[in-house]
């Protein structure tokens, strides 16, 4: 099992079905457990016997319970089982429903290919239906932001103080205006403001900048003919227009390689949770973001795991600096270490599908896929693996890396920072900074005791998510391992 | 920003004028957008200068590092015991933690640093000793920077063996448990000094204090605490006048122990056997010889002296005050001043006929007292008394409030061997006796031993197979036993339990706790196995 029990626990849906979890993972509440190369499964006896499986190749998970949260403590326990104690589930065929399974599995993934085949003849088949439906969607989103104009000034005139005061329904009925007005991007921000009267002592400023940046994404999509293609894809992007998974593969940048997730922050607003995932390539060095929703406790459609590493193929959203990305092909997510090398994925897709099999694991120190021939091929007794996190030197560099990315793009608001030998420091009354030299970043949020204990006070390798004000500790090299942090 | 905060916080409608906005680069920016109003142009100007803030922050300024951790320190445990002790730090059977905890200590292990903080923030004060021992040289490091933590630091020094740098502080300002430990420190080193520091104190204390500290005073106990001992007979608070006396009467040659002595020996006196007693015959008959008679002869009143110096509380429900003072007066003086005065070994005495109505007061004082001056002689022949004695009256009304008295204390005093030993027997025996085998089992040391724990699962499933629909006693002690079996029994205790089908509520009762059980059997055989039964 790959998957480590922490990568496990964060998968839960909340601190209740980690617990419940946790209490069937031993193996007297199962029976008929079992694995191979493709799956985990089990049967868990509750108010009924479940019927519980989870693929190995990118940890979709399916029971037969009826439990409304994704994943469920079955999956959980089966999960957490499988990364204490392997040996619980033993090596041998799959039982029918799992060979069905595996075998659904790969017919819904064929028949979405084919549907997606056939989408694309029939959208080409008519190109002027597709025009209409774009202008009348203009149309609409025109008609949103005149609203949300509207709204802003009415904001401006009578002054933010008193908004605390204001219930969620003052901003969710302008956020589902624009839901309505087919702007899903503009309803996402209204709705996070939300969050933001009261909420520290400097909120008014944040709520100004957010306002701020709000109006200016309006400007920007009325004189959008006026900017670059790339700010223009950026800015359509920011209001909700969808960049279609064709028209990504099409005009998309696709980077192949080893990457490690290196945190996760989820939010919930309202209905909707959103998780934003950062990535960093160990060869490329690029910063990915990958960016999930989920309405009413669904889960999110990939299961990324915070803390994990994997061989594979990013594609970029069109923009000014792009950042954000979706995952288009991978291979087995393997431990954060700095040793361990990921599994490659299986280039020919077809051939996996006809042989039914996922791609097995490669041994460590086998080169993993032609790009790792190059620097990665490192085995072991070849010498050590380039560092897992490596990045700014000292705050003062990563902070110009940020005024050259807002110069490009002044729509970027949230950064990955991957720091090298920084020092985490209390520095009193719930302040925290991370120091190199005479320099120093603060830190969001006042409980960061645990990076403490485990820096030790000495110099430490360190990721965060930057928001322009404060850096959200994410993870941190300890010896060969990253180890999470708790995200507030 | 500061300025255009300021004018939206207000709102343009209250602003009067225009708004005032302060860059000359956004200005000429907004000239580009038509048309453009007050409410728009504030905002658009937030909007720049929030882009414009982003591009350029500055760094802090760095401030003096602190010392980093030590570099050595202990191995830490291992991720999976890890991963168990975060569940009981978060409150899952957080009662298991001492006793993991302790297997993590005698490893030579400590707690791994991603648990430091939970660790340190443990809210239940009882489990602070434990946790200060598994912190590791950085578990104790991290707790200098938070001050809720200093516990963690003053618990260390104040377990040690050597007397920490910040004594004299501890003692002035730390928690009753800290102080308590510096004390009993200090009267190891130096007992003239602690008693000065009680002395100077005394007056200071809270009353719920002052008991807790005067019992330290066992620790280097010597005729030169006296004086000091006297003036706390004295006290307003009965607690603390009857610590003092137990203390008094240790002092070989105290005043307090002679006048004690001269109550208890107007009350007590022993008459030989004389051959021919119609008693002594019928005891020989059935197999105890009498050595004699105790005469007992307590006075009706006492006088207020006695009841001052601590010696007489209010009887509980249901006992004599005069057998209550009996009692209490036995429970005080040394159980080798009767072996003295009359002559007779342990046994001897306990053989002796004593009138009914004072046999269980005798009795229970002697037990008292052998265990108060650790008259180890008297321990087996006692025990064997209560067991033994025929015709016993059943009656528990003596025992007082915890029903664990007297026996229970008797059973901790005894070497654990003998103990363990006495309580295998009382399971596998199953008579009825003053003291029952299931109370045995709450006085044992924890983990028992193999053998009481083997002997206590054989008689549990031999009443689930014979009578599985009677409650019994046998069902509640589960919870204890799952706490108190030593990890050789763990197999055993895991084998499948046969509850027979039903639904009836003791078979159900028996399933639940049966279920309890196992979990908690199971969670303490993953962590021995990890750490090791160290």
């Amino acid at each position: 099992m790959p998957l480590s029990v922490d990568q496990v626990l964060a998968m839960a849906p909340d601190a209740a079905s980690a617990a419940a979890g946790r209490k069937l993972s031993s193996t007297k509440s199962w029976s008929g457990l079992g694995q191979n190369d493709d799956a985990l499964w089990g049967e868990c006896k509750g108010s009924a016997v479940y019927q519980v499986r989870v693929s190995c190749a990118d940890w979709s998970y399916k029971c037969s319970c009826p439990s409304r949260k994704f994943p469920c403590k079955h999956v959980l326990g089966l999960m957490l089982m499988a990364a204490q104690d392997p040996a619980a589930l033993p090596v041998g065929p799959p039982p029918q429903w799992i060979v069905e399974w595996l075998e659904k599995r790969q017919a819904t993934a064929k028949a979405r290919e084919t549907r997606q085949e056939k989408k694309k003849t029939a959208t080409m088949a008519d190109p002027a239906a597709a025009a209409r439906r774009a202008a009348t969607r203009e149309k609409r989103v025109a008609d949103g932001l005149e609203r949300l104009e509207l709204w802003l000034r009415d904001l401006a005139r009578n002054g933010l103080a008193g908004l605390e005061a204001k219930p969620f329904s003052f901003w969710d009925s302008q956020a589902a205006s624009l839901v309505d007005a087919q702007a899903p991007g503009l309803a996402t921000r209204v709705r996070s403001l939300a969050a933001i009267p009261g909420s520290s002592p400097d909120w008014p400023v944040r709520l100004a900048e957010g306002l701020g940046r709000t109006a200016l994404i309006v400007q920007a999509y009325r004189r959008l003919a006026e900017l670059s293609p790339a700010m223009q894809a950026e800015v359509r992007s920011l209001v909700g227009w969808a960049v279609s998974q064709d028209e990504l593969a099409a005009v998309g940048e696709v980077v192949e390689d080893t990457w490690s997730v290196l945190g996760q922050v989820i939010t919930d607003e309202d209905r909707l949770r959103v998780q934003r995932s950062w990535l960093q390539g160990r060869q490329t060095r690029r910063a990915a973001l990958i960016l999930q929703f989920s309405a009413a406790g669904a889960a999110f459609a990939e299961p990324i795991a915070a803390g994990t590493q994997f061989v594979g193929k990013l594609v970029f959203y069109p923009g000014a600096c792009p950042q954000r990305a979706r995952i288009v092909e991978r291979g087995e997510a393997i431990e954060l270490t700095g040793n361990a090398v990921a599994a490659p994925y299986r280039r020919d897709a077809d051939a996996t599908l006809e042989a039914g099999k996922m791609p097995a694991p490669l041994k460590a120190g086998e080169p993993a896929s032609s790009l790792e021939a190059g620097r990665m091929a490192a085995s072991p007794e070849a010498g050590r693996m380039p560092a897992l996190l490596v990045g700014h030197d000292s705050p003062e560099t990563f902070l110009s890396e940020v005024a050259n990315i807002t110069a490009r793009n002044p729509f970027i608001e949230r950064f990955l920072c991957v720091l090298n030998d920084v020092v985490p420091v209390h520095t009193g009354s719930g302040q925290w900074q991370v120091q190199s030299g005479n320099q120093a970043l603060p830190l969001a949020g006042d409980g960061h005791w645990r990076l403490l204990a485990l820096s030790g006070g000495q110099p430490v390798d360190l990721a965060g998510e930057w928001d322009g004000h404060a850096l959200m500790p994410l993870g941190v090299m300890v010896g060969d391992r990253y180890e999470l942090l708790p995200v507030a | 920003m500061e300025a255009i905060t300021k004018q939206l916080l207000v709102g343009t409608s209250r602003l009067g004028g225009a708004a005032k906005l302060e860059a000359g680069e956004v200005e000429a920016l907004l000239a580009q957008v038509q048309p453009v109003d007050q409410e728009m142009r504030l905002l658009l100007t937030a909007g720049a200068w929030a882009a414009y803030g982003q591009a350029g922050r500055k760094p802090l300024a760095a401030v003096p590092l602190p010392e980093p951790a030590p570099e050595t320190d202990r191995p830490v445990v291992s991720p999976r015991a890890a991963r168990i002790l975060e569940a009981m730090f978060a409150g899952e059977h957080r009662d298991l933690l001492p006793e993991a905890l302790e297997r993590v200590c005698a490893a030579g292990l400590r707690l791994p640093e991603h648990l430091l903080p939970k660790a340190l923030d443990c809210p239940d004060e009882k489990y602070r000793p434990y946790i200060a021992r598994v912190l590791g040289a950085r578990g104790l490091w991290l707790s200098r920077f938070h001050p809720a933590w200093a516990w963690a630091t003053m618990t260390v020094e104040a377990g040690s063996e050597t007397m920490p740098a910040d004594a004299e502080e501890i003692w002035d300002s730390g928690q009753i448990r800290l102080r308590e430990a510096v004390l009993r420190q200090l009267r190891r080193q130096d007992p003239a000094r602690g008693r000065e520091w009680l002395a100077g104190s005394w007056a200071g204390e809270k009353a719920e204090n002052r008991g807790r500290l005067l019992a330290v005073l066992e620790v280097g106990l010597s005729g030169e605490d006296e004086a000091f001992l006297e003036t706390a007979l004295t006290n307003r608070a009965l607690r603390v006048r009857a610590q003092a006396a137990e203390l008094l009467v240790r002092i070989s040659g105290s005043a307090f122990l002679q006048r004690l002595c001269e109550r208890a020996d107007a009350c007590v006196s022993f008459k030989p056997a004389t051959a021919g007693k119609i008693t002594s015959r019928l005891k020989s008959l059935i197999g105890r010889k009498s050595s004699g008679e105790l005469v007992i002869s307590v006075p009706q009143d006492v006088d207020a002296a006695w009841k001052q110096e601590g010696i007489i509380t209010a009887p509980p429900q249901g006992v004599g005050p005069r057998a209550w003072w009996l009692s209490r007066i036995i429970g005080l003086v040394p159980p080798a001043h009767w072996q003295e005065r009359f002559n007779l070994s342990p046994a001897e005495l306990l053989t002796a006929t004593i009138a009914e109505e004072w046999e269980t007061a005798v009795l229970k004082g002697l037990t008292e007292a052998a265990t108060l001056h650790d008259a180890r002689e008297w321990f087996g022949p006692l025990w064997d008394h209560w067991m033994g004695a025929a015709g016993l009256r059943k009656d528990e009304s003596l025992i007082g409030t915890d029903r664990n008295e007297p026996l229970g204390p008797l059973l901790a005093r005894m070497d654990p061997e003998d103990a363990n030993r006495r309580v295998e027997q009382l399971i596998r025996e199953e008579r009825s006796t003053p003291f029952s085998w299931f109370r045995g089992l709450e006085c044992l040391p924890r983990p028992w031993t193999p053998e009481v724990g083997r002997a206590y699962l054989a008689h549990v499933r031999d009443r689930l197979k014979k009578a599985p629909r009677v409650s019994n006693v046998e069902i509640q002690t589960l919870d204890l036993a799952a706490r108190a079996l030593p990890p050789e029994c763990f197999d055993e205790a895991l084998r499948e339990w046969d509850v027979p089908e039903g639904n009836d509520y003791t078979l159900q009762y028996w399933r639940s706790q049966l279920e309890k059980f196992t979990e908690v059997v199971l969670i303490r055989q993953r962590f021995v196995k990890e750490v090791g039964s160290v």
